[in-house]
């Protein structure tokens, strides 16, 4: 072994402990654990998280034990070698040795030489553990405390008592930089989604200091110091003259936080979104190799199936391959289906294919290998795909379906590509392409909206709301009853165009039911599910279902909205409706549509906020009569 | 056969009721089952406990344990058992029907095992966004355990750690030679959600103090020691 080497402990993976007189060793990778002898405990501390040469470890123990440094090296030479197989400690330029520094254990016993014992009957359960998330806003088991935020501020309170200033309530507060929060305002409340922590909350009554907070710092008092420390929003900052005069909060002011969308909202993985640069050769390299992609796939199938649709006054058309998994996310838009026109096209083309055979383009097969093997060094928080995230382009990666979507605004292309020929799970049955049309419409000023949405002649309704609160369900009933079906899960706003009122256009056909005991009020909708993972058929998913395979010509591709709708489930049997105020539509609706579509901006916000005004919102009662739930929402339209 | 079921809580509304109704369920493949449910809430800022006691209402037990943490929660909840057999939930993870009239028939045949595991699966919470084991593993998992009271007054509580208080406990029962079967059948699902994905590096460096509480443990019982 020669003297120059170093080693250190090979952190993060391995993890370790010092006991009096043992040291105690984990590999985080496999499980196993190892507890040390005095002496190997002592070398072990030696080496330390930073290094240390052989050789200094030797005199450091030679000195420590006094014995021999010839003895010692003689030892130690074999227990290195051990360490290092079991990659324990890894080789390293080791910082200048500071024995001082390094806290040995502090046993009595006479010298032996180093040695470990191994242990590996818990491996499985190590790997298996359910590691414990640890902020205070995600629950188990462990509240992280954080110094920075109990910690008073330091040597500033003395200085204002010297000048005889009154002591102030409360704490001063900053908000925490690099946040990723989206915020919206109407009629007297502010709502912020907090996309880092996977929350929203509004701000309610005086709310003067939140614009102060945006720029700079704020003095709050107790219990809204707590509540915002708590929303992940802000930390204590140490006080400054400047501070004195911001004005405080008063006791009208309030926040009130929301955890119900919490998975929706929480980013995927803990980085922070790049921002959107110009786009390099190389992004453009890698869109020119998923064009060429495509078109192998098609050459080698041997035929390609173009077909025309019209969103929201606009037209898309899709690319596929006959045969395919893929061609089984247009049932859900096979309402929307036009002639082609043989004009040219001016609109979006997806191209959509799956399976497993790499590109031929060394960069995109570069990318696709890299997403396989490792998403989270390609992604960002959201799934983002790094190298495809600059102005003109937008591309996201799923895992669990193995599901890459990109988008091309310069060129109007866009390219749904799942990388194994697995049938697709229900979501994307139900809701194919939702990030593509995000973006694409999006950027025409046409806003997707988390709700389903039915109506008549004389218009429509949008039910908003979260999962579970009663969208799907009411918006099939209505159908049932004889009401047109614009869309569920997602739909198309449109504040933009030249109509007299916001109109509501229909994205998807599909509907969805969620268990056996839906069938009891829809039994025309048994046996008619489109994806091999519903319920239905032992699987489990949700069950989805083409409205028009159901109840034909109840599809309609859009309709001027009359209002918005927050379906609430309650106990007894009558339906019934109840004007509210605009801002709690705005607030069933906003987190649960940013939270839910990764590409979210303020531009979101905005036209959300604008179609929410333009618009009267009631609450639905619904009672567990199925009849009336029809009756009420046409009442609605008709108001 | 009575089972007392302990189910500790820190911010779970989102899942609470889910657990709850998962162990109730219980109740249908197996009429002959008496449950004891104790929710353990463990300083809960959410809604949880009112969440708990408005849809269960005295059909659970609830206890307030304001020690922060996982084992601490758990060990007030065997605290409270009054049952001879015991069960673990945590509040995110699901039973499948008919885990206890699995677990508590074959206790019964075979008196001399103390403690039965099923196989676990991992779903993704929201579906498909994270990965997941879907094959059935074998491993002893906490909230797939059921034992006899017993096993506690011999191995004693779980010890005190922000993680593996569970495999340092487990490993204790074999140390002390305490019969133990996992079932082929799979009939626990585990939840994969956002909080439980992220490791912390302070929880994680209580593994080695778990480890090194183990092999004392271990030591006094080879020297003859407690």
């Amino acid at each position: 072994m020669p003297d120059e080497l170093g080693f250190r402990i090979n952190e993060p993976d391995v993890i370790h402990q010092s006991f009096d007189p043992e040291v105690v060793v984990v590999d985080l990778r496999n499980g196993s654990y190892y507890s040390l002898s005095e002496v190997g405990g002592t070398a072990w501390v030696a080496f330390g998280t930073t290094g240390a040469l052989v050789q200094d470890v030797v005199t450091y123990l030679a000195d420590h034990y006094r014995v021999p440094s010839a003895t010692i090296a003689k030892d130690l030479q074999p227990f290195v070698a051990q360490l290092k197989q079991l990659d324990l400690i890894t080789a390293c330029v080791p910082e200048p040795f500071q024995p001082a520094t390094r806290l040995a254990p502090q046993g009595q016993a006479a010298y032996t030489p180093p040695s470990l014992s191994a242990h590996n009957d818990l491996q499985e359960l190590f790997l298996l553990d359910p590691v414990h998330e640890v902020d205070e806003v995600a629950g188990w088991p462990h509240r992280n405390p954080d110094p920075e935020l109990s910690a008073p501020a330091p040597g500033t309170g003395a200085n204002r008592s010297q000048l005889h200033t009154p002591v102030p309530q409360g704490r001063v507060l900053a908000l925490i930089p690099g946040l990723d929060l989206l915020t919206a305002n109407m009629d007297g409340q502010t709502i912020v989604v907090n996309r880092d922590q996977g929350l929203y909350c509004t701000l309610g009554g005086n709310q003067a200091w939140w614009p102060q907070l945006l720029h700079g710092s704020v003095r709050v008092t107790e219990p809204l110091a707590a509540t915002l420390t708590d929303a992940g929003l802000t930390q204590t900052v140490p006080e400054t003259a400047a501070q004195l005069s911001m004005p405080m909060m008063d006791d009208s002011s309030s926040i009130t936080l929301f955890r119900d969308l919490e998975d929706q909202i929480r980013p995927w993985l803990p980085v922070t979104r790049p921002p959107r640069l110009a786009t390099s050769n190389r992004t453009r390299g890698i869109l020119d190799g998923l064009d060429q992609f495509f078109k192998d796939a098609a050459e080698t199938h041997g035929s390609m199936h173009q077909t025309h649709y019209r969103m929201g006054g606009h037209s898309v058309r899709v690319r596929s391959l006959p045969g395919q998994q893929s061609q089984q996310l247009l049932k859900a838009l096979e309402h929307l289906l036009v002639a082609d026109s043989g004009a040219a096209h001016h609109g979006l083309t997806i191209h959509v294919w799956n399976g497993s055979t790499l590109p031929r383009s060394p960069a995109l097969a570069h990318l696709v290998l890299k997403l396989a093997r490792n998403w989270k060094q390609a992604s960002g928080p959201r799934g983002e795909v790094l190298e495809l995230h600059s102005e003109e382009v937008s591309a996201i990666f799923n895992p669990g379906p193995d599901l890459l979507s990109v988008v091309d605004f310069q060129t109007g292309r866009a390219w749904v590509f799942k990388g194994d020929d697995h049938p697709y799970p229900y979501w994307e049955i139900g809701s194919p392409f939702r990030f593509a049309l995000h973006e694409w419409f999006g950027a025409l000023g046409l806003q997707s909206v988390h709700g389903a949405a039915v109506g008549n002649a004389q218009g429509g309704v949008l039910l908003v709301g979260k999962g579970g609160a009663g969208k799907s369900t009411t918006s099939l009933l209505c159908t049932a009853a004889g009401l047109k079906f614009v869309g569920d899960d997602y739909c198309l706003a449109d504040c933009v165009s030249d109509h007299a009122q916001p109109w509501i256009h229909s994205l998807y056909g599909t509907g969805k039911l969620t268990n056996q005991n839906d069938f009891g009020r829809l039994p025309e909708l048994r046996l008619k599910s489109i994806n091999s993972d519903s319920f239905e058929s032992g699987g489990e998913g949700k069950g989805v279902f083409a409205v028009s395979d159901v109840w034909p010509g109840r599809t309609v591709a859009g309709l001027p909205l009359r209002a918005l709708v927050i379906p609430r489930l309650h106990s007894g049997p009558d339906t019934r409706i109840e004007g509210c105020p605009r801002s709690e539509a705005l607030l069933a609706l906003l987190p649960s549509t940013v939270g839910q579509l990764p590409a979210s901006t303020q531009h979101d916000c905005a036209r959300i906020v604008s179609l929410v005004e333009k618009l009267p919102a009631y609450i639905l009662h619904l009672g567990s009569d199925p009849t009336q739930i029809p009756l009420a929402v046409t009442q609605v339209i008709n108001r | 056969m009575k089972v007392s079921v302990i189910i500790p809580v820190y911010n779970g509304a989102r899942f609470i009721c889910q657990a709850i109704d998962s162990v109730l369920l219980q109740l249908e493949s197996d009429p002959a089952l008496t449950l004891q449910i104790l929710v353990v809430n463990n300083n809960s800022t959410d809604n949880s406990v009112s969440l708990v006691t408005t849809t269960y209402g005295s059909t659970v037990e609830l206890i307030e344990e304001p020690r922060q943490g996982l084992p601490s929660a758990r060990n007030a909840g065997l605290l409270r058992a009054t049952a001879p057999l015991i069960a673990f939930l945590d509040a995110d993870d699901l039973w499948m029907p008919g885990k206890l009239k699995r677990q508590c028939t074959i206790l019964d045949q075979q008196p001399e095992l103390q403690m039965v595991f099923t196989q676990c699966v991992e779903f993704s919470d929201p579906t498909g966004v994270f990965p997941c084991r879907t094959t059935p593993l074998d491993t002893p998992i906490c909230s797939s355990m059921l034992t006899r009271k017993e096993v506690f007054e011999r191995a004693g509580l779980f010890p005190d750690f922000r993680s593996g208080e569970f495999i340092a406990w487990y490993g204790w029962t074999q140390s002390l030679g305490l019969s133990t079967k996992i079932l082929p059948e799979l009939l626990f699902k585990r939840r994969v959600h956002a909080h439980n994905t992220t490791r912390d590096r302070t929880a994680i460096a209580d593994y080695p103090r778990a480890m090194a509480w183990l092999l004392a443990r271990r030591r006094g019982l080879a020297t003859g020691g407690p």
